[in-house]
């Protein structure tokens, strides 16, 4: 497979002004100001094949968002090397511009006042498309999209949802190769996200269009993403499939039941979370206690009424990376 | 072609924009209004049918209407884009294949050309009725403008230099007070630098500051001849300094490294 993104040893640190509270301190940090070394991003490695959609996920302040300038070419690093779509950013940052998208879902690049139809018109002019290309593409987004009855109306009058449909699309407006999206579902409804997820999902498969997704939406990754990358620190932390994720991960599973008459596990690796009358959920380490086992041990003492398993949320296993419990 | 055609549509696109803030215009009119008003009292009592410095008291409410028009017309972006270089957010100008000074440029242009249209048309009108005399001629006004257009953009390098100290400095709001005053005293808003000791005129005349409203004022007034002498200063200064902001500014993206983390 081609690689569109290749990032090796990337680095980047920046210094920092430390002050400290209280006048006194203040004017000594104004005669003698004393700083401290950040080191935003350290050592990373990764790479992004045509056509891939790869999740890229941290807590605040784990560094996402310079790895991002970086790899846009906003950034200077301080080593390491870096290459999208065979170029390196920080060199041909104006160049690489004519072959990414991105959408900040906290920023908007359209007009607020005005009609999407302006904001896709300046995009058109600022890409430098030609006027037969510019119509023949927007046809084909206000149609993928659905905007036809929003692009008359000014972006202010749009909800959350439509307007993230046009910041998708009029990133897109001048056909890029790839696209950094940085939390696009972010405060969107249930329904509107999964409308944004199955687009995305669509260009994705129609046009090979390779997305760098950044997001703090689990459901993002789970139903768009195969690969994953967690940075913390500034260091890559994991590096994996969604699939080995939740297969490394998933090491509890949670039963629900409904019993004829009341039980207490005495296993290990079992813990009762919840208990009422003859109802229960608990918490089965499949490691430490198969599912046989504590099944068999159920159906020896009573007889079950009901009863679900489920796996652990994602969500659940993302905190656990974070907070280390990997 | 196609590289300039992004500006033009970032001017006509932005132009549109303003639009739609047209009662914010009467506030600024009426504003300006009022202020006519209160000075005409003030340079009637000064004059008393004399001249000073070749201005009368007709010549001298013309000029305090194109320089106060030029001095209200001023689109205020630095604290916008100051406050793009503390949070990082310039980061989403940079990463579009379009120059962000031209970009901002042609933005703050289209802006500040629609206050100027207005701010010309209602404050001629008022002196016009009140008057009853203009040293205006459709030649000097063509002249003015492209004085005024020229006094504009060394506004704009001064308000973007004072946008872009945001990337040394934390607060630098009070660059701009400094600025504005420097307008208002040796710009030569309230009084023409003409009125001003020789070594004060001679100051004034080194420094860009006359050149964004006390030279389009007295084009607007006396034509081809003072635009003949203004206008090559003002390129001057457009240069130099724009000259200064264009590296500042290529400096300041790798500075950026600081901020937009």
């Amino acid at each position: 497979m081609e690689k569109v993104v290749e990032v090796n040893g990337l680095s980047k640190s920046f210094k920092t002004k430390v002050k400290r509270s209280g006048l006194k301190e203040s004017f000594k940090s104004l005669m003698h100001p004393v700083y401290k070394e950040v080191k935003a991003v350290q050592d990373i490695n990764f790479s992004v094949e045509k056509g891939e959609v790869l999740a890229f996920i941290g807590p605040n302040g784990a560094g996402k968002s310079t790895t991002i300038k970086m790899m846009t070419g906003i950034l200077y690093p301080s080593a390491g090397e870096v290459s999208v779509l065979g170029m390196i950013p920080w060199k041909s940052r104006k160049k690489l511009s004519y072959k990414i998208g991105s959408v900040f879902g906290q920023k908007s690049q359209m007009w607020f006042h005005l009609p999407p139809e302006d904001s896709f018109e300046l995009m058109a002019d600022i890409y430098e498309l030609n006027k037969n290309d510019y119509k023949n593409r927007l046809k084909e987004l206000v149609k993928r999209f659905q905007l036809e009855e929003i692009m008359h109306q000014p972006v202010r009058k749009l909800s959350l949802g439509q307007r993230i449909r046009c910041e998708i699309a009029v990133s897109l407006i001048h056909d890029p190769e790839i696209l950094f999206l940085d939390e696009p579902t972010i405060g969107l409804d249930v329904v509107v996200k999964n409308q944004i997820r199955e687009l995305i999902k669509d260009l994705n498969k129609r046009k090979d269009l390779t997305v760098f997704l950044t997001s703090h939406d689990v459901g993002d990754i789970e139903k768009l993403c195969r690969r994953v990358i967690v940075i913390d620190k500034g260091q890559l932390i994991l590096h994996s499939t969604v699939n080995e994720l939740k297969h490394d991960f998933l090491k509890t599973k949670i039963l629900s039941l409904k019993l004829e008459d009341e039980y207490t596990p005495q296993l290990s690796g079992v813990n009762v979370l919840k208990k009422k009358g003859t109802g229960m959920k608990i918490e089965v380490d499949t490691q430490i206690c198969s599912l046989q086992t504590i099944l068999n041990d159920i159906i020896k003492r009573t007889a079950i009424v009901d009863m679900t398993i489920s796996e652990t949320p994602m969500e659940e296993i993302i905190e656990t990376i974070y907070t280390g419990g990997a | 072609m196609k590289r300039l055609r992004k500006y033009f549509t970032v001017f006509k696109i932005n132009f549109v924009n303003e639009l739609m803030y047209s009662r914010n215009f009467m506030g600024q009119i009426l504003f300006f209004g009022l202020f006519l008003f209160v000075y005409s009292f003030l340079w009637r009592a000064v004059f008393r049918g004399g001249e000073i410095e070749g201005f009368d008291f007709v010549r001298m409410m013309w000029y305090f209407m194109f320089t106060e028009s030029i001095m209200l017309s001023k689109f205020v972006f630095h604290s916008e884009m100051a406050q793009d270089i503390k949070t990082g957010d310039i980061a989403y100008h940079l990463n579009k294949p379009y120059s962000y000074l031209l970009f901002m440029y042609a933005k703050y242009m289209s802006s500040s050309l629609i206050r100027m249209t207005m701010n010309l048309m209602f404050g001629s009108l008022i002196l016009f009725i009140t008057l009853h005399q203009t040293p205006l001629t459709p030649l000097h006004l063509i002249l003015g403008i492209i004085s005024s257009m020229a006094g504009l953009t060394i506004n704009f390098v001064f308000f973007f230099l004072i946008g872009l100290s945001a990337l040394w400095f934390e607060e630098n709001t009070a660059f701009h007070f400094i600025y504005s005053k420097f307008l208002f005293t040796i710009g030569g808003l309230f009084i023409p630098i003409e009125f001003f000791p020789d070594w004060l005129k001679n100051f004034s005349s080194r420094m860009p500051f006359m050149y964004i409203l006390n030279a389009p004022a007295k084009v607007y007034i006396n034509g081809s001849s003072e635009f003949a002498r203004v206008f090559p200063m003002q390129l001057f200064h457009i240069l130099v300094w724009g000259g200064l902001i264009v590296w500042l500014f290529n400096r300041g993206t790798r500075r950026l490294n600081i901020n937009g983390g």
